[in-house]
């Protein structure tokens, strides 16, 4: 807890420009803080700091988690279902390339919801020496946790659950560090019809075709 | 893919299922145009005719069936035939109509045949990506159930381009063979999870995408056949059991072949209760390639296989419970 204190008080979330997702208690970090500075990258023998992040593109303020009960928006895949875009702050990189991974756990069974992981690249946080973000150039560098179409017995949308955000180094010396906090998955569509499939999507026993018109 | 290894392989089937073959010896064999024989009373044959695959082309059709009959009707094997140049051939069960559809015998030719929201929500029937002779045959007891009067689709891709070839042009041809009446049986339940927004960029080397697809059951079911599908920048595809406390087990598929994956038939995988699967790709690209100029030359999620790139998952489980599994 003093932890992730420490890092509310100095990481990246100083910046007026950000925004911090909701309120309540404090995340979970298992970064040490580090010492980095000027952005050289971090002491190889501690373990990294993480932040995690839900995605938002490059032009808009970033959005930093460091307390719980935070909404996350859950968002529209391309092909079809509602995916949580996770991404991460990192302080202690040498390398700009980590393998990132989501888990979303039940926060009363401790059991996993889903979990996704993929290799991606960081980009320098401007204006916060020693610190890199998961690049938000692209959605595709943050985690797509795969949490609708919802097919067990409880609803994904508005209960709270347990994020953990886990970031390894690639091509350096694998330096490892994680984070968690709770978060509410939340359908935030702002057209009426993409806002009702959300809804329709992340409700418990979802079956194929139960949120369109019927067919044979 | 791969026609000519597996050519002896369908014409040795031939006997028994009459595939369509040359009749030339070894060594002078010539690829024909793919046929199976009619099931009659026991089953149904649906087929997508043959049709043009031009030269420096991928060609994508949704071809529209429905099921005949006026009961249920339990498939306990299913058969398909395909010539050569094909990418993959997916059956699905219509489901929600957006801006794919046809009347039982229509064809929707490329277009929103590549439009992959369009069938979001389209349980999964059967996947291959083999050129010649796919044979699934069910376990003892397991059926996959049709619905007299369902609407299905096949949706097929060839390639006659750089990464693949299709000399005779395009054709497929699907036989369901029904199972003893008054039988007890387990249903058949499919899974289908694609992994979206992957990017793949020149440089890149083995980059990796991992997810789960958990389906939510209060019981065991048992995994009988599984295929992983991506493009010619995939180096490693992998499917696991996935427990939702203990994560990840070891792979039950693995396939390190992209033109060429196997489908594996006869497993006999338990996943626990609450549990599913774990699948995980594997890409790289040359520095000097490019793939999407839009894209920075990067490959990014899609079906043309020349420029984009897949990762999907496909499997097979019993029993079925109230839904099949599409995972995105």
């Amino acid at each position: 807890m003093c932890l992730a204190l420490t890092c509310a008080a100095c990481g990246p979330s100083a910046n007026p420009d950000e925004a911090t997702g909701g309120t309540g208690g404090v995340a979970g970090s298992a970064g040490s803080g580090g010492t980095a500075a000027g952005g050289t990258g971090g002491n190889t023998s501690e373990p990294l700091e993480v932040i995690p992040m839900m995605y938002q593109p490059i032009d808009q303020p970033a959005v930093v988690l460091e307390e719980d009960g935070a909404p996350f928006e859950l968002w529209r895949a391309p092909q079809g279902g509602h995916v949580l875009v996770v991404g991460a702050r990192i302080r202690g990189l040498d390398s700009d390339t980590i393998e990132l991974r989501a888990r979303l756990r039940d926060e009363e069974t401790g059991a996993i919801i889903q979990e996704e992981a993929r290799t991606v690249v960081t980009a320098e946080v401007p204006d916060h020496p020693g610190w890199v973000e998961t690049d938000r150039r692209t959605e595709s560098q943050s985690t797509h946790v795969p949490v609708c179409p919802d097919y067990d017995d409880q609803d994904i949308e508005g209960r709270s659950y347990l994020l953990e955000v886990e970031v390894r180094e690639l091509y350096a010396d694998e330096s490892e560090g994680k984070a968690s906090l709770h978060i509410v998955p939340t359908c935030m569509q702002t057209d009426p019809t993409e806002l009702a499939l959300c809804h329709c999507e992340c409700k418990a026993n979802y079956k194929l075709g139960d949120c369109g018109p019927p067919t044979r | 893919m791969m026609w000519r290894a597996r050519l002896g392989l369908v014409c040795a089937v031939a006997s028994v299922l009459a595939i369509g073959c040359s009749d030339e010896t070894p060594g002078e064999e010539k690829p024909s145009n793919v046929t199976l024989p009619d099931p009659g009373p026991d089953g149904w044959q649906i087929t997508t005719g043959e049709f043009e695959v031009p030269q420096g082309k991928e060609v994508q059709n949704c071809y529209f069936f429905e099921v005949p009959g006026d009961k249920p009707f339990f498939v306990k094997r299913m058969t398909v035939a395909q010539n050569e140049g094909t990418h993959h051939m997916n059956v699905f069960r219509v489901k929600t109509i957006q801006n794919l559809d046809g009347a039982p015998g229509e064809v929707v030719e490329d277009g929103e045949c590549w439009k992959s929201p369009n069938w979001a929500d389209w349980p999964l029937i059967m996947n291959t990506q083999q050129g010649g002779l796919t044979d699934f045959q069910l376990p003892d007891g397991v059926v996959e159930r049709f619905e007299p009067g369902e609407k299905i689709m096949i949706q097929t891709h060839f390639v006659n381009a750089t990464t693949q070839k299709t000399p005779l042009g395009g054709k497929v041809v699907m036989n369901f063979e029904r199972a003893p009446e008054g039988g007890t049986y387990d249903e058949l339940g499919t899974i289908f999870a694609t992994n979206q927004s992957i990017r793949v960029c020149p440089g890149d080397n083995k980059k990796k995408y991992e997810a789960t697809c958990r389906f939510g059951l209060d019981r065991e079911v048992t995994i009988i056949g599984a295929n992983g599908h991506f493009h010619s920048r995939g180096d490693r595809f992998t499917i696991s059991p996935f427990d939702q406390f203990t994560g990840a087990g070891d792979p039950f598929y693995v396939s390190n072949t992209w033109d060429d994956p196997p489908m594996e038939r006869d497993l006999n995988v338990k996943i626990p209760a609450g549990g599913g699967i774990s699948y995980t790709c594997e890409f790289s690209a040359p520095p000097d390639d490019c793939g999407d100029p839009n894209e920075d030359c990067c490959y990014t999620f899609g079906g043309f296989v020349e420029f984009q790139e897949h990762c999907n998952a496909f499997a097979y489980f019993y029993p079925r419970g109230d839904t099949d599994v599409n995972c995105f």
